[in-house]
């Protein structure tokens, strides 16, 4: 490639070594000479991914470098093939437009007709296809200015260790529970004491009649949109503490990929991005979380805002984005007076009516939050399961 | 060095808020770079027009900080100069016959001269040949790949397989056709 360069920048000094080249190990390593044939072997097989010096080692060897150039003309040729785009697809977006579409770092919204156009073109374009392939990986750390890390927000996060759900503590001996939605388990031991008697709508409204507050129905929230994302989803209260259990942590809660092991996520990644309003404000990242877990606790408290989580899944060695979720942080006084005033028998029914009130108001993710408060029960593991995935969900 | 300043010195060219922001802001630069240029000895090219590429949209007065960090800027201007040059690049080493309904595709200012053409075709032949060494499925693949032109989204849907298993695959099958052409070669060497 020839660049035009400009007068006014000449000076500029290619300073520093390409990063990309030698891990601090490979430094300490002079570089192979490929005497060894098998070790040339192996080197030329994999060329493109030397290191420069391992590279300018194989371009001055008396045999190897002809091979290598040939080896070289063939990866021309076969780029070229991917480069040029296929008659009949139409013209490849502006590389604006194919930012935005791959979701790069700071990317603006498209609208939802643009984006299945430009679906339609990336499905079908080799050199679309590819192009947007390195905005799925993370960029580097200095993406985020020293401005934006130091935002609250970014503090350090640890990951919930495993715990078994609690579908997995009622439901015994199911195997196949990650591999597909069953049918609804966990009402399996009431239903069995009703045999015959009573089907599982009557069981439940028995239950339900007996005084204790019940927890509503979950509608089922995973759609293409969140994907893997499951919360944080709608509103959320700005002042947890209100709540009444001891500063509730915000929960980013994943779900597992669908595919089985062969899909199972070694990393998961979650960027939060905090939004002005307005409809072309593509948000400012505010903090990225990092896990091997499915569940992520971010202790500190999001200021009043809009914001978008978006999670990508590390699998196979590969980043790949799996779905977002937008919610708001907000000032809520006249809920949180009207959970303040809730009566109840109990402090456990109390509890149960705050999540009622939470739920309806749209504060899902509070709810579920609170949930987790109350001792286990068919009631609560129903309303923690019931995620759109079914009580079979794994963790 | 706060962004600001280092904008303000940037824009003045000076030596020392250069050296800052190239080292700085380096690796941001290769993370694009190296993906569109995977052969290390030619990265340099690229990495020197999108950093001059940087300055003018600097000059330019196209940054600005209300929307984000200057790395996200960075990241985002250096990403588009990638996919333009490359696009660039590839218009001038094949100029296509544009079909009823598409755009006409940027000015060619370099048509491949007769020899140029001719050491593709054979190029492309001696891929050919290699090929039809391969055993039946890594033919198939790289048939469908670099013959019909397949991204990796139809391949994966034809195959009925993940968008990772074909990356997989398509690799080994990669790695595969080297071998075969390594064998030829050393074949002819010794012939
Ligand atoms: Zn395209």
């Amino acid at each position: 490639m020839k660049p035009e360069r400009s007068q006014k920048a000449d000076f500029l000094p290619l300073t520093g070594p390409d990063p990309t080249d030698a891990s601090p190990i490979m430094q300490e390593k002079a570089p192979r000479r490929f005497e060894d044939p098998r070790e040339a072997l192996e080197a030329l097989l994999q060329w493109d991914e030397l290191e420069r010096e391992e590279l300018a080692a194989l371009e001055q060897h008396p045999q190897h470098a002809e091979r290598l150039q040939q080896l070289r003309a063939v990866q021309g040729w076969m780029d070229q093939r991917l480069a040029t785009p296929r008659p009949g697809i139409g013209p490849c977006p502006s590389p604006e437009e194919l930012y935005d579409y791959g979701r790069g770092v700071g990317a603006n919204p498209l609208s939802a007709e643009r984006r299945a156009e430009l679906e339609l073109h990336v499905h079908r374009c080799t050199a679309c296809e590819h192009a947007i392939e390195v905005l799925a990986t993370r960029p580097p750390a200095v993406v985020i200015s020293p401005r934006e890390a130091s935002l609250p927000l970014s503090a350090p996060l640890r990951a919930l260790p495993p715990r078994p759900s609690p579908i997995e503590e009622l439901d015994e001996g199911s195997a196949t529970r990650h591999d597909a939605p069953a049918p609804r388990s966990f009402w399996r031991p009431a239903l069995s004491l009703a045999a015959g008697l009573l089907g599982g709508l009557a069981l439940w409204t028995l239950v339900a009649d007996e005084g204790t507050p019940r927890l509503p129905q979950t509608p089922q929230l995973r759609g293409s949109q969140s994907g893997a994302l499951l919360f944080p989803r709608g509103l959320l209260l700005a002042n947890r503490e209100a709540l009444g259990a001891a500063a509730l942590p915000l929960r980013i809660e994943l779900a597992p990929l669908e595919g089985g092991d062969a899909m199972r996520a070694e990393r998961w990644r979650v960027e939060l991005l905090r939004h002005a309003g307005g409809a072309f404000d593509a948000g400012l990242r505010v903090a990225e979380y990092q896990s091997s877990q499915h569940e992520i606790l971010i202790e500190d408290a999001l200021g009043v805002g809009h914001y978008t989580a978006r999670a990508y899944a590390t699998i196979a060695g590969l980043e790949r984005e799996c779905g977002a979720q937008d919610f708001e942080v907000r000032h809520d006084p006249q809920l949180l007076a009207e959970l303040e005033g809730t009566q109840a028998g109990n402090e456990l029914d109390r509890t149960r009516l705050k999540i009622r009130l939470l739920h309806e108001r749209g504060y899902l993710t509070d709810a579920r939050e609170l949930a987790r408060t109350l001792p286990p029960d068919e009631d609560r593991n129903r309303y923690l399961s019931s995620d759109g995935l079914g009580p079979a969900r794994g963790r | 060095m706060e962004e600001l300043e280092l904008v303000r010195g940037l824009r003045e060219r000076r030596e020392e808020v250069v050296a800052i922001f190239l080292e700085r802001y380096r690796s941001l630069f290769y993370h694009c770079i190296s993906h569109f240029e995977p052969d290390a000895s030619s990265r340099d090219d690229l990495y020197q027009d999108v950093i001059l590429y940087v300055l003018h949209r600097l000059d330019a007065d196209s940054f600005d900080p209300e929307k984000g960090s200057l790395g996200t800027w960075l990241y985002r201007v250096a990403w588009c100069r990638c996919v333009d040059q490359k696009r660039k690049q590839s218009s001038q080493r094949s100029p296509r016959l544009t079909t009823v309904g598409e755009n006409i595709p940027e000015k060619v200012d370099h048509c491949p001269t007769p020899g140029e053409q001719a050491g593709e075709e054979e190029i492309g032949s001696l891929v050919r040949r290699g090929m039809a060494s391969l055993d039946e499925q890594e033919r198939a693949l790289l048939e469908m790949r670099f013959v019909d032109g397949c991204t990796m989204h139809e391949i994966a849907e034809r195959l009925e397989i993940s968008l990772e298993q074909t990356k997989y695959r398509l690799k080994r099958a990669s790695t595969s056709l080297r071998r075969v052409l390594l064998n030829e070669l050393a074949l002819e060497e010794a012939g």
